[in-house]
């Protein structure tokens, strides 16, 4: 079995499978190039499985990605929308808000609130989509 | 605008379709999974099609027909609504 035909699930392992490398300790130690490059390795090998788990998937489990990111997706986003406004409201979560991002390891505070936001934005919107898509199947299985 | 809407939901309930494929596939003596080999799509993919949840699309439909040697109307048939008649 070749690395270009291999089950659909199994290419998300792999795609997943260098994310904790950016969590261990070891990571903010190294020099900032290399740090970047490991990055960037990573990053270039995410996209690379994730294109080929998306080659293999056959047609039903493509409209079914798509119907999802549509659906779940725009939802997640809706959702992102009024959980942030809320936090603004919200003096507990607001002031935990302002703790994390005062002192970041890299960048600026306002650098670390953006990539908060836009990583949480990105949670919440994959939430939906996985939400749509166990939907999407559980009504055609 | 919303009449339209009405309309376009109207006319798809009017063109559901049903398939011959699990009394093809029995006249073989197919399993599901063999059905999926055959198709290069998952076994999921054979039941949702066969069961009538998921209509798929042109060029699977005519990937199915020759699986099985058949025309496409020899395997998906228009399923007639009242509204039809």
């Amino acid at each position: 079995m070749s690395l270009m035909k291999l089950p659909p699930w199994a290419y998300l392992l792999l795609a997943l499978a260098p994310v904790p490398i950016m969590f261990l300790p070891i990571f903010d130690s190294l020099p900032s190039a290399v740090g970047k490059s490991v990055g960037i390795a990573v990053l270039f090998w995410c996209l690379t499985m994730s294109w080929l788990h998306w080659r293999n998937l056959d047609e039903p489990a493509r409209v079914a990605h798509k119907s999802s990111w549509y659906c779940g997706g725009a939802a997640g986003l809706g959702a992102a929308v009024i959980l942030s406004t809320a936090v603004i409201f919200w003096p507990e979560a607001n002031s935990a808000l302002v703790a994390m991002v005062s002192e970041p390891k890299h960048g600026s505070p306002e650098s670390q609130a953006f990539f908060f936001g836009v990583v949480f934005a990105a949670i919440v919107q994959l939430a939906g989509t996985l939400a749509a898509w166990l939907l999407w199947w559980s009504r055609r299985s | 605008m919303a009449a339209l809407v009405v309309a376009a939901v109207l006319m798809q309930a009017a063109i559901d379709m049903k398939n011959r494929i699990k009394v093809l596939r029995a006249e073989r003596d197919w399993t599901q999974a063999e059905l999926a080999q055959r198709l290069d799509v998952s076994r999921n993919s054979v039941n949702a099609i066969e069961t009538g949840k998921y209509d798929p699309s042109l060029p699977l439909a005519f990937r199915i027909a020759d699986v099985f040697g058949l025309r496409i109307e020899d395997i998906f048939l228009r399923e007639h609504s009242q509204s039809d008649q």
